[in-house]
């Protein structure tokens, strides 16, 4: 009985430690995943308001540059 | 195979929102100019530009679409991409913009009729001629209305009222510098420019 259970725990030991490397790279995708979307979020947002702030600026800078 | 790392996604997250805010933010500009601009006889106009104040929005409009504007009390642009019935101005089509008697923009200094191509740049032609107006000597027709004859090929006994034009798609400005009350007021509409037969 002893030397089955044992034979057991050796028999499962590889597959929970392979349950748990899975689960961490999932939570790793997850991480880097949402730190992408946020980013994306907050450049599009501030870059877009900056673009149209700027934009007379970059124009006129270009017009003057040009002359 | 490269490890992600917070830098990375970081880094990829402001490319991409950077792409997507020019984009963004130049299909806003261009709503924009349509909103500002009213339209009649397929002639533009704003009134709203040149004026300290306005919003950043209309600011970034206003310079996309006429880079130093003037204010409206020192001079108004029309421009017009399009033919009385709606058609794409093109040069492969001959065309006459007719100013009744008594028509013409009413002005304390003067005004233009610029011609461009698509690309807004001045046309080339045989007689080194890029915009017609009130000190070209435009000669009236018998009962003084103006007709100016807008084509590629200078129109038979028309050419001292002949704005050349190129062969592809073209755009004319209309700018008129200390323009009357009735212009200011949106009262005065630019004739139609129509497609001769």
């Amino acid at each position: 009985m002893m030397s089955k259970m044992k034979s057991n725990d050796r028999a499962g030991a590889p597959v929970a430690a392979d349950t748990t490397t899975a689960v961490q790279a999932k939570g790793r995708r997850k991480k880097h995943l949402l730190t992408f979307a946020l980013t994306v979020i907050v450049a599009w947002g501030l870059g877009t308001f900056a673009y149209i702030y700027f934009y007379p600026h970059l124009l006129y800078n270009r017009i003057e540059r040009a002359e | 195979v490269r490890r992600r790392t917070t830098i990375t996604d970081v880094v990829q997250g402001i490319i991409v929102g950077g792409v997507l805010a020019f984009f963004t933010a130049n299909l806003i500009i261009n709503a924009e100019i349509k909103a500002m601009q009213t339209t009649v006889n397929g002639w533009s106009i704003t009134l709203k530009c040149g004026q300290l104040g306005s919003g950043i929005l209309l600011r970034a409009a206003c310079a996309k679409d006429i880079p130093a504007a003037n204010l409206p009390e020192e001079a108004v642009y029309w421009t017009a991409t399009v033919d009385g019935a709606g058609h794409t101005l093109n040069g492969q089509h001959d065309y006459v913009l007719h100013f009744p008697p008594g028509g013409l923009p009413p002005n304390d200094a003067f005004w233009s009729l610029t011609m461009g191509d698509a690309q807004r740049r001045m046309v080339a032609n045989p007689i080194d001629r890029y915009n017609v107006g009130d000190r070209s000597g435009l000669v009236p027709n018998a009962d003084g209305s103006i007709d100016i004859y807008i084509q590629n090929t200078a129109p038979t006994s028309h050419e001292s009222n002949w704005l050349p034009a190129p062969t592809g798609d073209f755009m004319l400005w209309l700018r008129v510098y200390q323009p009357g009350a009735v212009i200011l007021s949106g009262e005065y509409h630019v004739p139609p420019v129509v497609e001769g037969k």
